[in-house]
């Protein structure tokens, strides 16, 4: 899977390295200073290292944990982000980071304890406020967990923090290191979800949504916190109908009084994003939606997005409580 | 289209053989070879960096080159201990002079050995350990990057010295039976390097249409660009349908066939 790892010198001898590099033994492993020689070159293509990424790892020296855009919120007080891993196995058409990256190489962070170190931080310094952290913004929060064994670290030690709430967003079926311990009260699974069709003609190398649901359900019989995140929403043709029989197939699949936040927004990118993801694939169907650039982004003209988050939302509505429903996007105005 | 990089007339002549390359009447400063299709080139460099990366630029010149062609340096190397005739793709690149580091990213499938190579201003029987000695490498891909993408720019290097046989003991003849007895891990590497390179898309549409289009109304540089953006949107929504051509002779300039053409396009929800 992986045929090259570079490795910062720094972390050369890192118990993490060396267990991944056991893991890959037929990998070339060539070393580095910083990640950032191989990993923020000019002149690379997102598409072409597509076909065959390799693994950086490196150390992670500062912004271990960043404050997380407002439209992350499911309710905190305060909310932050953080990455443990860059780019992702998966390949979504829509996905951000091919737009953010020039490298579609996978970086990990082996010094796990300072993440950990960081947000123990940031809870105890605001005790009295609900601290909430989003991973998986650069990369799918479990779908390298076989590998990194993140998440088996973390969880564990993250359990006590009574101020605290970890969001995982995933699309991932790799549960086992969660199926493997107590459910933890603080921590979110949120599945992000399209409808069947759409996932099959964009998530292109995720589980598909059948096999997303199996393992939410499957988390949730366990007792974990499921999440459900439609986002992003992608226009159609015959959109009501397949987004009612999307919502009530999920609703169906899952125990939805158990459901611990819904959050919801249409497909939107900074426009410079955009404008490399349509210079990778000019051909591709989602590049010859209704776009329209407003300011310093791009998404759908305001009649589609209208039709398209007022039709959806309603349907959330009509699944789970209004105040389980977080919109990454200012609704007011569609719905 | 690969462009072929070597340093010496004896790293070329087998390749110039196998590829049936002719030489160019119109290269003066570098002696340049391509085939018929001009699919593959070659051009002779001569020794060192500085020349390699002249020679690139020289390349880029002659045979207009685009982003979606590969590069390719091919030539002999020095390493400690691996076997004469080993063929092996740098994986870095560390140009001893500059102390600067290139890592060039072998994405597509390949049986070949990868090692780093250094780049070094003269040659020397002291070989590093795990490295790869050369004098061109560092030029070549600095150079070539300006041009096109890093994956498609590679350095293939045959093992031509090492401790027990010195440099100083190669002559033309083994030079050429070195490069000779690779020449099928060459053609490999050219094509999968071409198949590669088709990943990069460029925004084509129906040239045809286009024309026809362009002759109707005066179309500024910035309406072109918008125009074959817009045709390749239509492509792939309305693979079977041209766009309703009486009602673009009516409008009064480029705009508004421009508009017409969007408001169509954005009418039509995508079905996946
Ligand atoms: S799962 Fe998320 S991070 Fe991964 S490719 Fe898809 S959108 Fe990007």
């Amino acid at each position: 899977m992986i045929n090259r790892i570079y490795i910062e010198k720094e972390v050369a001898s890192h118990h993490k390295t060396l267990q991944i590099c056991n893991k890959f033994s037929n990998a070339s492993v060539i070393d580095c200073d910083h990640y950032s020689e191989v990993f923020n070159r000019k002149a690379q293509n997102f598409r072409l290292q597509k076909k065959s990424p390799g693994l950086i790892l490196a150390h992670k020296h500062k912004n271990l944990v960043m404050p997380a855009p407002s439209e992350y919120s499911i309710g905190g007080d305060l909310n932050y982000y953080f990455s443990h891993m860059l780019n992702c196995i998966y390949d979504c058409r829509y996905c951000f980071l091919q737009g953010m990256y020039r490298s579609a190489n996978y970086v990990l962070f082996v010094n796990y304890e300072e993440f950990y170190q960081q947000i123990k931080l940031i809870c105890n310094s605001h005790a009295d406020k609900s601290c909430h952290f989003f991973s998986g913004y650069d990369c799918d929060s479990l779908a390298m967990e076989p590998v990194t064994g993140f998440m088996q670290y973390l969880l564990p030690k993250i359990s006590d923090i009574p101020n605290l709430l970890l969001e995982l967003r995933t699309k991932s079926t790799q549960i086992r290191s969660l199926l493997d311990i107590e459910p933890i009260n603080n921590c979110v699974i949120a599945y992000s979800l399209l409808p069947d069709r759409l996932a099959k003609a964009l998530d292109h190398k995720a589980p598909d949504i059948s096999s997303r649901l199996a393992s939410a359900r499957k988390l949730q019989d366990q007792g974990w916190n499921i999440g459900l995140r439609f986002d992003p929403l992608i226009y159609d043709t015959d959109l009501e109908k397949t987004y009612q029989t999307f919502f009530a197939d999920v609703a169906n699949k899952l125990d939805i009084e158990k459901i611990h936040s819904v959050s919801i927004g249409s497909f939107r990118l900074p426009a410079h994003y955009f404008n490399k993801l349509s210079s990778y694939y000019p051909e591709d169907k989602l590049i010859t939606s209704p776009f329209e650039h407003s300011g310093k982004s791009v998404s759908y003209k305001n009649d589609v997005k209208k039709r398209l988050l007022s039709y959806c939302y309603q349907e959330v509505c009509s699944y789970y409580p209004l105040e389980k429903i977080f919109p990454c996007e200012a609704l007011e105005q569609y719905i | 289209m690969t462009h072929i990089i070597t340093a010496l007339h004896a790293e070329a002549k087998p390749i110039i053989r196998h590829f049936n390359l002719r030489k160019l009447e119109n290269s003066n400063i570098f002696e340049a070879y391509a085939n018929n299709t001009q699919t593959i080139t070659l051009t002779i460099s001569g020794i060192g960096k500085l020349a390699s990366a002249a020679a690139v630029i020289h390349t880029m010149n002659i045979f207009q080159s685009s982003k979606m062609r590969s590069w390719l340096n091919i030539g002999i190397a020095g390493h400690k201990s691996l076997d004469l005739g080993t063929p092996v793709i740098a994986n870095k690149i560390i140009d001893t002079g500059s102390k600067q580091s290139w890592f060039p990213q072998i994405v597509f499938k390949s049986r070949l050995l990868n090692l780093p190579i250094m780049t070094i201003d003269t040659a020397t029987d002291q070989y590093p350990d795990g490295f790869m000695l050369d004098m061109e490498s560092s030029g070549f891909y600095y150079s070539a990057c300006k041009v096109t993408t890093c994956e498609l720019v590679h350095c293939l290097k045959i093992i031509s010295d090492n401790e027990h046989t010195h440099y100083q003991q190669l002559n033309e003849s083994i030079i050429q039976s070195l490069i000779e007895n690779n020449i099928e891990e060459i053609t490999r590497l050219i094509d999968s390097l071409k198949t590669l390179s088709l990943e990069i898309k460029e925004i084509t549409c129906d040239e045809n249409l286009y024309n026809k289009l362009t002759s109707i109304q005066h179309f500024t540089h910035s309406h072109k660009i918008q125009l074959k953006k817009i045709l390749k949107k239509w492509e792939i929504l309305f693979p079977t349908t041209v766009p309703d051509m009486n009602r673009i002779h009516k409008f009064k300039n480029a705009q508004e066939i421009l508009d017409y053409l969007m408001f169509t396009l954005d009418k039509t929800p995508v079905s996946y």
